[in-house]
């Protein structure tokens, strides 16, 4: 054993040497954006600043977390930027020091609202939970409108669960508020609402007509227009739940500047237009929103207590476990 | 001194020294990081409590979670020991002809994700699945009469996944039982039937018990097939439960659920145990070489062939084109019409140079991990079955045990043990290797356990008195002997290692990226139809790798 | 006397391989009957097709009269309806039961009151000498009880016929002496037929009535052991069966009461009981039938001397050609010295 994990330890360190030496700064990305747009992403970024290597570590928003919390415990997060749709964590990730401030010049156009007034993360994706519908059940002009009209449709409507989801658990935290307002969840148990994973199993059961309608992201029913799919979003009248997922650097990073520059670059113009092609909401009035979407001031949006959300998040998801599960 | 104290001590020392590089590497790699598990299962911001585990028995919904999780088990390891018994019975023993490729039928889902294979079951028996709607359409139902969301489909499919494992071992047993014992049965006027009950039954029942153990425990820690299925019924099991736990976050109560299910996966260990200890051992590969007898059907034949490819299609096929098809699809769930076709996914993905590189590590960590596997585990199991060295019985139960602890709970224990100083695995691919090694290693002790214990000791000591040391004859004699357990084994690795995912998540970086990882992100942003091109690749380099194999190998070693 | 087994034109083929061609013989009430042959002659198929565990591809085989199997009249009695005993050469032996449900297992098969199977296994386990190891696994016996055990099992339900796929083959030289006089002994106690397979000239000739020697599938020789072992139908009995001394000769004239032989060197003899052509021939004797140190015979040279206990072998030369001759006489010859050989009796064989 000593032999083989001396070994380990020498490739370890070849490896460590073989990736340091070559380029002279590197960025460690964890997000949860889909990966072929992160890649994108990163590929952009290094024809604008060469000698700067992106690397992208990309899972569900949960499983990148957890990754985030176990590397803590272990001596420290080894990303040196992270973007995820789970803006809650970030207050607690802030409220840890596991997060390093920087007011990005880029940022001074992206609305107050989505960004940390003490400069810790900043919101650079707009994504939107709103009512998808399946058009081969809804006709035009029968859609539902607002979140209570979601539940009409029963178990023939679905939801991603806030316990996987990082976008659904923010939509919890809008919807239950800073006064405990579990009644429209309560409403939905009732209705029989189903409960799913994440949302692509959402939207994957709302193309094959196993839901009429449902609680999903935007630029994933954008995504499947694209591909032929009988389905249409609306925007709730009573609001939508607009998710900011933000960039931020991790305190302790040994690339401070190039993390910066990657952040400049999420919120910069040519980034935002990047998303855009994949039908997300850029956070610059700016940049022009994908064909047939509104910009992100048009939005009308429930507001989510981000913080309160952070400081309650085991409460949340332990209600809403209750309330859904049990 | 005199030669033979001399031959006496060499050998008793090579053992030991063999014993403890295997006790140093357990203790490295499966110990370490698993205590830290423990430790952490223990500890709350004051420090050392119980009350995690208290908490765990103070939430009914918990309870309900772990009896869920006993009952499902033990039903899908009932069916799978059942349709894996038999299987292999017919296709090892009778002749029914096209055996290999009904053997190749029935082990193909075994190469593709759980969760990507519970998705096509979903597919295709889900509400709005395709053979749903079949049905619905051919009796003008408004619903179909199954549901595959639901926690009989949660024990049909985790059985379906489950079976290759009894399979492969044993018909691997069954193909090394000496034949003149089952025809001494037939001269002793037992019919043939009396004859599979009263002696070939017997004498594969420590692999039927190896296998039954080893699918108890990949049922019992199975997360995507139940997250998948029960989630809609709210129907929980502990692994769903621990990760809604990692989730809230709950780190400690999450750790001490991981403990609970391993502890659970223990019992059934240590009635094995108990069981085996009673009896005397069975030694059945004689030294003559065996001659395989086939049980002759007659008329039966025909029907019987036909009832396995049922079995076959329904089990492998069906779902497999399920997943062909979703990988051709514009989107999941479309309408079957040629409009709705496209080829687009693949060539997507195969201008995806992280996809070949994914390819590459994969291939890389499922050689390793099978390879290193089978090694150490055919030395543990020599020690506690054959040398029956003290404390040898221990390494294979700490072997055996990481099995129940669930992938999420292995890759944190790996994350919490590697990433400090002075052995820093983290952040790159060895760290995934050190994962395998932990969740497959019990594969290679259970099976190559159940085939020592069936080579008779006189073989081996035949070597010996012909002036072979113990490694010699270890190379020579006991090695080839056990080459089909070792090579079932070996697959029984290769094959889940090769698409793993639920680990590899959580610990793969950059350049270290493995197909699971792609295909989970694919599925997880919502591209299941590129998920599915991608499992359906997996599958074809398993197909491939296996034809190249048997070419190799003259049909000797496949799967 | 009756026939307690009759195989007629048995023919087996495995693909285009055939491992019995056209193999005829009987056995009869209280017969030991072997089969007798090198590895691979076919003798082991013949056996296992008489069993019912293999299937024939043409012929007739009976037991105790009743047809038992016929592809031609499509008649196949599966081995457990056959009321056979078996003995296999690893003795297969169930691992995972006792000495005493090893060789109760027919018993309890065919629903025999206990107390007869009590009796049953009383009586076989003293006649096998198995007594205090009823209750012991295969794994902790020695090879010749296990054998024994096996034995047992294929008598318990008192065949009239047994099969046995040389059972002493595994067991050491000592224990598998012993065994042939304890399987004849038991053969006659028992009055059952028995159908013995084996390699063993030796073990075939101390045990058996009657041998059916074999080669390539087909049998060459049928008879007492006496018989074949001096009267020899060709050169492959004669070499398989006992030591014999192989010279090229040829035959060149008639005698009385035989033939003249001279061999390569010249050296000219008769031999008795031989009618053979002049021509080429390919000499045949047995050890015992030179006797050196006559007035009569030929010149011969002693080369060398091997002591045997009760016999003395030497190697002499005559001629050009060296002989292996086996002797018990007292008298004692040194390598180097020369004496007389005469040749008591000799076959010819075509070259």
């Amino acid at each position: 054993m000593k032999k083989a994990s001396l070994i380990g330890l020498a490739l370890a360190l070849l490896l460590s040497i073989s990736t340091g030496v070559f380029a002279e700064s590197k960025v460690l990305l964890y997000t949860s954006v889909p990966l072929e747009l992160a890649t994108n992403f990163a590929d952009e970024f290094m024809k604008a600043n060469r000698g700067t290597k992106v690397e992208v570590f990309r899972a569900g928003s949960t499983d990148v977390v957890n990754k985030i919390w176990a590397e803590a415990e272990a001596g420290g997060v080894r990303a040196d930027v992270i973007w995820l749709a789970d803006a809650a964590s970030y207050y607690a990730f802030k409220d840890k020091g596991l997060l390093h401030p920087y007011k990005s010049p880029e940022a001074e156009l992206v609305p107050a609202a989505i960004k940390d007034a003490d400069g810790y993360f900043t919101g650079a994706r707009m994504i939107n939970m709103v009512i998808g519908i399946n058009t081969n059940f809804i006709k035009k002009g029968s859609e539902p409108t607002t979140w209570d009209d979601l539940l009409k449709f029963g178990p023939r409507a679905a939801m991603a669960d806030p316990l996987y989801s990082g976008s659904n658990f923010t939509v919890a935290a809008a919807f239950v508020g800073k006064d405990n307002g579990w009644s429209w969840y309560e409403k939905a148990r009732k209705a029989g609402t189903q409960v799913l994973r994440g949302n692509s199993d959402v939207s994957r059961g709302l193309a094959a007509g196993e839901f009429a309608a449902c609680m999903v992201l935007d630029y994933m029913i954008y995504d499947l227009q694209k591909s032929g799919a009988p389905v249409d979003f609306v925007w709730p009248t009573d609001g939508a739940v607009s998710i900011p997922s933000p960039v931020a650097i991790i305190k302790g990073s040994k690339n401070v500047e190039a993390s910066k520059a990657f952040v400049d670059f999420t919120l910069s113009k040519k980034g935002q237009e990047l998303l855009v092609k994949d039908g997300v909401i850029p956070v610059r009035p700016d940049v022009a929103p994908p064909k047939g979407m509104p910009t992100a001031d048009k939005i009308k949006m429930i507001p989510v207590p981000f913080q309160w959300a952070a400081d309650n998040a085991s409460t949340i998801r332990e209600t809403f476990e209750k309330i859904m599960h049990q | 001194m005199n030669p033979d104290t001399a031959i006496t001590r060499r050998s008793i020392d090579v053992r030991y020294v063999f014993m403890a590089i295997v006790g140093l590497f357990f203790l490295a790699v499966i110990v370490y990081p698993l205590s830290l598990v423990m430790i952490k299962s223990f500890s709350s911001e004051a420090g050392f409590t119980l009350e995690n585990y208290a908490k765990i028995f103070s939430q009914d919904a918990n309870i309900r979670a772990l009896w869920n999780s006993v009952w499902v088990s033990c039903l899908s390891t009932l069916i799978c020991v059942a349709a894996g018994t038999i299987l292999a019975m017919l296709i090892v023993r009778t002749d029914i002809p096209y055996k290999s490729w009904l053997r190749m039928l029935l082990l193909l889902p075994y190469g593709i994700p759980p969760f990507i294979g519970a998705m096509a079951w979903a597919q295709l028996f889900g509400p709005v699945g395709y053979a749903s709607k079949l049905y619905m359409s051919i009796t003008g139902a408004m619903f179909a009469p199954w549901n595959i969301y639901s926690a009989a489909g949660v024990v049909l499919v985790l059985a379906v996944y489950q079976f290759p494992v009894v399979f492969i071992t044993v018909s691997g047993a069954l193909g090394r039982i000496d034949t003149s014992l089952e025809e001494a049965a037939r001269m002793s006027g037992a019919g043939p039937f009396r004859t599979l009950i009263d002696v070939t039954l017997p004498l594969i029942t420590p692999a039927i018990t190896a296998s039954a153990l080893l699918a108890f425990v990949g049922c019992i820690s199975n997360f995507g097939i139940p997250a998948l299925l029960g989630f809609r019924a709210r129907f929980f099991v502990l692994t769903t439960r621990i990760y809604s736990a990692l989730s809230i976050p709950d780190m400690p109560l999450a750790t001490a659920m991981a403990i609970l299910l391993a502890i659970i996966s223990g019992i059934p260990l240590i009635l094995e145990r108990r069981l085996e200890r009673g009896k005397s051992k069975y030694t059945v590969i004689a030294g003559k070489s065996v001659r395989p007898q086939t049980m002759s059907f007659g008329g039966w034949r025909i029907p019987v062939f036909i009832l396995v490819v049922l079995v076959a299609l329904f089990a492998g096929v069906v779902p497999l084109l399920s997943m062909l098809l979703t990988s051709f699809l514009k989107y999941w769930g479309a309408p079957l019409e040629l409009a709705n076709m496209t080829s687009s996914h693949y060539k997507y993905i195969l201008n995806l140079p992280m996809v070949t590189r994914a390819f590459r590590n994969s291939v890389f960590l499922a050689v390793s991990a099978a390879t290193i596997t089978m090694a150490v585990g055919a030395l543990v199991s020599y020690m506690s079955v054959r040398a029956k060295i003290k404390g040898a019985r221990t390494l294979d139960f700490i072997g055996t045990i990481p099995y129940a602890v669930p992938c999420t709970m292995v890759a944190i224990a790996m994350i919490l043990a590697w990433s400090r100083p002075p052995v820093v695995l983290y952040g790159t691919i060895w760290v995934i290797l050190a994962a395998y090694l932990v969740r497959y290693m019990p594969f290679s002790i259970r099976t190559t356990n159940a085939t020592l214990q069936q080579v008779h000791v006189s073989l081996e000591e035949a070597a010996r008195v012909s002036g072979a040391g113990w490694t010699q004859t270890m190379r020579d004699i006991v090695m080839p002997l056990i080459r089909p357990g070792l090579v079932a084994g070996w697959i029984l690795v290769f094959m889940p290692a090769l698409r793993e995912l639920t680990m590899s998540v959580l610990l793969w970086s950059q350049g270290a990226e493995t197909m699971g990882v792609v295909i989970y992100n694919m599925q997880d942003a919502g591209y299941t139809q590129i998920a599915a091109a991608l499992s359906t690749l997996v599958l074809l380099v398993i197909l491939a790798g296996n034809a190249v194999v048997r070419k190799l190998s003259k049909g000797e070693i496949s799967i | 006397m009756e026939e307690r087994i009759k195989v007629s034109n048995l023919v087996k083929r495995f693909g285009t391989f055939t491992a019995v061609d056209d193999v005829s013989f009987a056995v009869h009430e209280n017969e030991f009957f072997s089969l007798l042959g090198p590895s691979g002659c076919g003798k082991t198929t013949t056996l296992r097709c008489i069993s019912g565990l293999e299937q024939p591809t043409e012929g007739d085989i009976y037991i105790s009269g009743q047809l038992v199997t016929s592809p031609k009249r499509n008649v196949m009695v599966p081995p457990e309806r056959r009321g056979i005993g078996m003995v296999f050469q690893n003795y297969a032996v169930w691992p995972h039961m006792t000495v005493e449900q090893n060789m109760s297992y027919p018993l309890r098969l065919a629903k025999t009151p206990k107390e007869k199977i009590n009796r049953k296994m009383a009586y076989l386990l003293e006649l096998l000498e198995l007594q205090g190891l009823e209750k012991r696994f295969p794994s902790e016996l020695s090879g010749g009880q296990q054998q024994r055990v096996a034995l047992g099992r294929a008598l318990s339900t008192d065949p009239k016929v047994m099969l046995l796929d040389e059972p002493l083959s595994n067991l050491d030289a000592k224990l598998r002496e012993q065994m042939r006089f304890e399987l004849k002994d038991l053969q006659r106690k028992t009055g059952i037929s028995i159908l013995y397979v084996t390699h063993d000239q030796v073990e075939a000739m101390a045990m058996s009535d009657r041998v059916a020697v074999m080669k390539s599938g087909a049998v060459v020789q049928e008879g007492a052991p006496h018989d074949i072992y001096e009267k020899p139908k060709d050169k492959f009995v004669a070499d398989f069966i006992g030591t014999m001394n192989f010279v090229p000769c040829s035959v060149t004239g008639r005698t009385e009461q035989g033939v003249t032989i001279r061999l390569k060197s010249g050296v000219e003899f008769g031999i008795e009981g031989s009618s053979a052509h002049e021509g080429d021939y390919t000499l045949a004797i047995r050890p015992e039938d030179i006797i050196l140190g006559t007035e009569r015979g030929v010149e011969c040279e002693v080369d060398v001397r091997i002591f045997l206990g009760n016999v003395i072998e030497y190697r002499v030369r005559i001629g050009e050609d060296l002989f292996r001759v086996q002797t018990n006489s007292s008298m004692r010859l040194e390598p180097g010295d020369r004496t007389r050989a005469f040749i008591q009796n000799g076959l010819v064989f075509p070259k």
